[in-house]
């Protein structure tokens, strides 16, 4: 059933997110040739043209953050907490099920976008000084990496830091929902319930991130000198990624709670 | 064993009562009208059959079981509102409802649709009221469920149109299944009630066969109804 709801959200979804992505493509092909062109002699028209082109790639490299954030948003008030949810909350299948595919289906597309913006700022700015530079900069970076003895505890910060991305990412999306599930179980005023649980987490949150910190340092007084941060990397990412799961449990868990006893539909 | 059974089933809604210790048990193969004035529990009653509400106390049962995603196999719900999504079109509801439900049989929605003039690239959003409220009469009628949970179907509709989900309902559910059809239009739907059940402020008032009624009281349900919740 899991699979089922997984390519249904992402038919839902993909018919929103797929033109966004092809929209940041095509601006960023167009900002490529300004960039080229703002430096030559040209009528004030043409010349304001191409700033404009550049401003919008700009915004559009921000605006695809926004865009695939507002899509997740919108898509589980609707899908779930306004009139589809008499058809989604009926299907049979378990709360946990449209929850996960959910949270996986914003996942995908939340890394889509980032490799979306990534590959926007490489077309726009392709054979430009800088990126050569920086291409150069990661082939050395690689070279570094192979020359290195500990190739393994190399590999292993990298996919600890790919992981803590992966559940900051599923933690981001639950503290959205949580909030949304908490709003819109009262009668009226749904929306700035929402926003005031959101606001009361994020307090909430700020403490517990503050003693969280605190722990860290307790256990390890230079934790942010870099070298003793590397010595202690696995000790620290253990903590880290400790409080970031315990966030995500406690989110699941509201979330879960919310829907099955205080789903509150028109 | 019943298809749908309600014991001491209470639900509040903060301090207001909505249903209060109602008990009531639907054999399977019964066509039961749910019968009351607006506002006296009829909604709350479907919503908590399908999981969208939790009882405060007492249990309601599908097939012997808690709503859960087993008796959600179970039952074709059909609510009050569009609950269909509306940038998609009816042959792409047809595959949805085809992939989620496994009784539910897509030449009998297509040939409906045929039937209707309804074309099946058409979006839900390009269509009137009406017609979406046919469409998503014909997907929860096309499913061989045991058993069926219509919320007001009738209600908002002309007199043409309430003939045809009326037609729509007897010809196509399986005898064996029971349908329980929440109205207060009476008179529209009498012909068809194997039972009926009269809710009022939330508790059950009558729970009686058409016929019974009819012998026993001498009037119609629909004149019995006028004369118990008579304002």
């Amino acid at each position: 059933m899991l699979g089922k709801l997984i390519k249904h959200e992402f038919r839902a979804t993909g018919r929103l997110i797929l033109p966004m992505y092809a929209v940041v493509l095509l601006v960023s092909l167009f900002a490529h040739f300004a960039f080229r062109m703002l430096d030559r002699n040209m009528p004030i028209f043409i010349g304001l043209a191409l700033y404009l082109i550049v401003a919008a790639f700009f915004i559009g490299l921000i605006g695809a953050f926004v865009y695939t954030f507002v899509v997740m948003i919108v898509r589980f008030k609707r899908n779930v907490l306004s009139d589809e949810g008499y058809l989604t909350m009926t299907l049979p299948a378990s709360i946990h099920s449209i929850l996960w595919a959910k949270i996986i289906v914003s996942l995908v597309w939340s890394a889509g976008t980032v490799l979306v913006v990534v590959l926007s700022a490489v077309i726009a700015a392709f054979e430009v000084g800088w990126v050569v530079e920086a291409l150069k900069d990661l082939g050395y970076l690689f070279e570094l990496f192979f020359s290195y003895d500990n190739k393994a505890s190399v590999l292993g910060w990298m996919l600890s830091i790919a992981l803590y991305a992966v559940v900051s990412g599923i933690v981001g999306c639950l503290n959205v929902y949580s909030c949304m599930s908490i709003g819109y179980g009262f009668a009226r005023n749904k929306v700035l319930w929402s926003i005031v649980a959101y606001f009361v987490i994020g307090i909430i949150l700020g403490w517990m991130n503050g003693g969280g910190l605190q722990v860290l340092i307790t256990l390890n007084e230079n934790v942010f000198t870099s070298e003793t941060f590397n010595e202690n990397f696995y000790q620290n990412f253990t903590l880290l990624f400790g409080f970031q799961f315990l966030q995500g449990i406690i989110f699941y868990v509201l979330t879960w709670w919310n829907l099955r006893y205080r789903l509150n539909l028109e | 064993m019943p298809i749908l059974e309600a014991k001491s089933l209470t639900k509040r809604y903060g301090s207001n009562p909505a249903l209060t210790n109602v008990s009531f048990a639907i054999e399977p193969g019964r066509i039961v009208g749910l019968l009351g004035p607006n506002g006296s529990g009829k909604t709350t009653l479907i919503k908590l059959a399908n999981g969208l509400l939790q009882p405060t106390s007492g249990e309601i049962l599908i097939d012997g079981e808690k709503p859960g995603a087993r008796s959600k196999s179970l039952v074709s719900y059909l609510p009050e509102r569009i609950n269909v999504p509306l940038w998609m079109s009816a042959e792409e509801l047809i595959k949805f409802y085809s992939d989620f439900y496994a009784d539910f049989e897509p030449n009998r929605a297509q040939d409906m649709l045929h039937n209707l003039g309804i074309g099946e690239k058409m979006r839900i959003k390009e269509m009137s009221k009406g017609t979406r409220e046919k469409v998503q009469l014909i997907l929860a009628m096309s499913r061989r469920a045991k058993l069926y949970m219509l919320d007001e179907p009738i209600g908002g509709v002309d007199p043409a149109t309430r003939d045809y989900i009326l037609a729509t309902i007897i010809n196509n559910y399986d005898p064996s299944a029971s349908v329980v059809i929440s109205t207060h239009l009476i008179a529209d739907v009498e012909n068809i009630l194997d039972d009926a059940l009269f809710i009022s402020r939330g508790e059950i008032v009558l729970y009686d066969s058409v016929d019974h009624i009819r012998e026993s009281r001498g009037m119609s349900v629909d004149g019995l109804f006028r004369e118990v919740f008579r304002c």
